[in-house]
């Protein structure tokens, strides 16, 4: 009863723990926070003290000196460093909650649906541990799916894609529940790679995570243009045959070539969900088509290879780097009526 | 398939959105058939490149919202289209969410499936029902019951062989007795310590308890007997004196107060002498006590058990218990007390150590009898 009364003290939040980007709803004043999930760690005489959470962080990344560290602690959408997990999380609570933490709000989080138990105890530790008064979790795509306002509680099939930092998540619901997911560990962050890779070995030149990312949103694209080199990027990093800083001009066509396996690999994710999906289910797909959220889902064409790879229409959501916080949100708003999408380990 | 939005924001302009937006049917619809018109692709090419089925696509343009799929999907398929199109997206997105505000109701209503409940268990509802009807229940019972549960004098009277141990009866006679009274207190307790002694003597069958009664007794009927005809308001008067003594010790077995007289008749002529000493030694003093004593009412349940309320004169209850066969009650020395007695015929009234005749007939309930020692004996 007692916990009942701090609950309506309390800010409760739903958190979309993200590979790349945190994202706060509190309830009934909506996303309050959208930072990227790295934490700067300085150590001090062998103690471990914060410096830096968010945007501040991730500017440090990849450039700090020995005794500062720039952590991403979750990796593949499941926490890597389970303690400056745990900070960010507190970091981020006290920096939405400021009401003097006098009561500890309720939080939802939402884990991927290929998380092993292992791994979604962990978010549900570290979440209890930086100040929730009860946690829940919710999987990605069902929350990927409210957020996207798909129908998802209706006799009828729905196929979300959702591609996050971490892992990209395709998943076929009906009647409020998953009826087949599959979670690849592919993403953003996979998207990340595959460029510095291929830049390394086409160019010979050594860049950085941030470059890479920063390419990937500029001219990042699921297929090189129909004629030409289309657009083209300046780019700056390390040569790797003499050691010198040095710069030069990448194109579309040569990042979507570099792209093309990441991009290859969740099309085959898309492709295995559909195979495993019952044939009623299959006739909505057909009829609806398949919905992207996530950020992968702002990658340029990466629609229109899906559409032609597996001839659905495809639409991209609303908003769609913030779908998985919204429909975290609404399970939070409407917890008593959505409560069975809702698990907790414990 | 690379398209720019950049780029096609210019061709948007040129198929003017403002002139399109007054049209009656379908703003968006209308703009989106003319820039497939102007691209010269008819609408099965179109279905067919977006993946979208044609009815859909010319639900769009003709602006029959009601037959798109849910929100989420219609504006995905629009998205589509507009940028195959080389429309600006965003743009169309919005004026159709304008357009078709009550097509898309926003969120849609997400009801999950629930189990049909089994409606053996009661609900909640019915769980409160209950328990309200319970409290009511209960504070009616309670209020019901209060009203004629008010303090009674429950304590049961003192056994007598403790009551002896009280100095009572100096405390009666010095209530009741003037001057005198203090010589007479000492005069009754003297055969009430001496009385023991006599009865081991004299070879009483119990030990205590009989014995006293039976000195007593042997002494009052003595002295109504013998000093009756001599000084009868002065008889009459002196056991009363001793009577609280005297009934208190045969309260614990009324029986003895009857079998008294008995006793008395036949034991008279041996204790009786030192007895009558007592007596005759207190007779005087008796005699000499002003004839204020109070007469004293015992109630008896002689045949079986009985209940008795006694209430006071302003309507205060004094006494309502029931008395168990052989237990008696003596009723305290107030003035206006009335008794209501369950069942006349097992209820014995003694005056004064005098038996009246039954108040009624048996299990006859009879209210508000005087229990005034005279209204008493008049009664009777």
């Amino acid at each position: 009863m007692f916990s009942k009364l701090t609950g309506w003290m309390s800010a409760d939040m739903a958190i979309d723990l993200g590979t790349a980007n945190t994202l706060v709803y509190v309830k009934g004043r909506g996303i309050v926070l959208n930072e990227p999930s790295v934490v700067a760690i300085a150590e001090e005489r062998g103690k471990k003290k914060v410096l830096a959470v968010g945007d501040e962080a991730k500017l440090m990344l990849g450039r700090t000196p020995g005794y500062i560290q720039a952590i991403r602690p979750l990796r593949d959408g499941v926490i890597a460093d389970f303690e400056v997990a745990e900070e960010m999380i507190k970091h981020f609570i006290r920096k939405v909650h400021n009401r003097r933490s006098f009561a500890s709000p309720l939080v939802i989080v939402c884990v991927p649906s290929g998380s092993t138990a292992v791994e979604r105890r962990a978010i549900q530790e570290s979440a209890e541990s930086a100040g929730a008064r009860r946690v829940f979790l919710i999987e990605e795509p069902m929350a990927a799916a409210i957020g996207a306002g798909l129908p998802v509680t209706e006799p009828t099939g729905s196929m979300v894609v959702d591609i996050g930092g971490g892992t990209t998540e395709v998943a076929v619901l009906s009647l409020g529940g998953i009826v087949y997911s599959r979670s690849v560990r592919v993403g953003g962050d996979k998207m990340d790679e595959a460029i510095i890779a291929y830049i390394r070995r086409n160019h010979n030149l050594l860049i950085g995570e941030g470059s890479a990312e920063r390419i990937k949103k500029e001219i990042g694209s699921a297929c090189p243009p129909e004629d030409g080199e289309g657009r083209t990027m300046e780019i700056k990093g390390r040569d790797l045959m003499n050691g010198v800083p040095k710069e030069l001009v990448v194109s579309e066509r040569q990042i979507a070539e570099s792209l093309a396996e990441p991009v290859g690999a969740i099309i085959e994710a898309v492709k295995v969900a559909l195979e495993h999906t019952a044939p009623e289910l299959a006739a909505d797909i057909v009829d609806k088509g398949i919905v992207l959220t996530g950020g992968g889902a702002l990658l340029s064409n990466l629609d229109y290879v899906l559409r032609h790879a597996t001839g659905l229409p495809v639409s991209i959501a609303d908003d769609p780097l913030s779908c998985v916080a919204l429909g975290t949100g609404r399970a939070l708003e409407e917890m008593p009526k959505l409560k069975n999408v809702l698990s907790s380990m414990y | 398939m690379a398209t720019n939005n950049q780029d096609a924001f210019p061709e948007d302009g040129e198929t003017g959105t403002e002139p399109v937006v007054a049209a009656p049917v379908s703003a968006v619809g209308a703009t989106l058939r003319d820039a497939r018109e102007k691209m010269g692709c008819d609408l099965p090419t179109a279905a067919d490149r977006l993946r979208i089925r044609q009815p859909f696509l010319r639900a769009l343009e003709e602006g029959r919202h009601q037959d798109l799929p849910g929100g989420t999907y219609a504006i995905g398929f629009l998205r589509s289209y507009a940028e195959f199109l080389g429309l600006d997206e965003e743009e169309m997105v919005r004026r159709f969410k304008r357009e078709a505000a009550d097509a898309l109701t926003g969120r849609a209503e997400l009801v999950f499936p629930s189990p049909v409940s089994e409606g053996r268990v009661p609900t909640g509802a019915i769980l409160f029902v209950g328990l309200i009807i319970a409290a009511a229940a209960y504070g009616g019972w309670y209020w019901l019951s209060g009203r004629s549960h008010s303090v009674a004098n429950l304590v049961s009277p003192l056994p007598g062989r403790l009551s002896s141990l009280l100095d009572r009866p100096a405390d009666l006679t010095g209530k009741t007795a003037a001057a005198p009274s203090p010589v007479t207190a000492p005069a009754v307790k003297t055969p009430a310590k001496t009385a023991p002694a006599k009865s081991v003597v004299v070879a009483t069958p119990a030990k205590t308890a009989p014995a006293q009664p039976a000195a007593t007794a042997s002494k009052t009927p003595a002295a109504t007997n013998s000093a009756a005809p001599a000084s009868k308001d002065a008889a009459v008067k002196t056991p009363t004196v001793t009577a609280p003594a005297a009934t208190k010790t045969p309260a614990t077995k009324a029986t003895a107060t009857k079998a008294a007289p008995a006793a008395t008749t036949s034991a008279t002529p041996k204790p009786a002498t030192p007895a009558a000493s007592v007596t005759a030694a207190k007779a005087p003093a008796a005699a000499t006590a002003p004839a204020a004593g109070p007469s004293q009412v015992v109630l008896t349940a002689m045949t079986g058990d009985c209940w008795i309320q006694v209430q006071s004169k302003d309507g205060q209850l004094v006494l309502s218990r029931l008395l168990h066969k052989g237990e008696s009650y003596d009723v305290p020395d107030q003035s206006g007390l009335t008794l209501t007695v369950g069942d006349a015929a097992a209820l014995q009234v003694t005056v004064d150590g005098k038996v009246l005749p039954a108040l009624g007939g048996a299990g006859q309930v009879l209210h508000n009898i005087s229990l005034d020692p005279k209204a008493l004996q008049t009664r009777g």
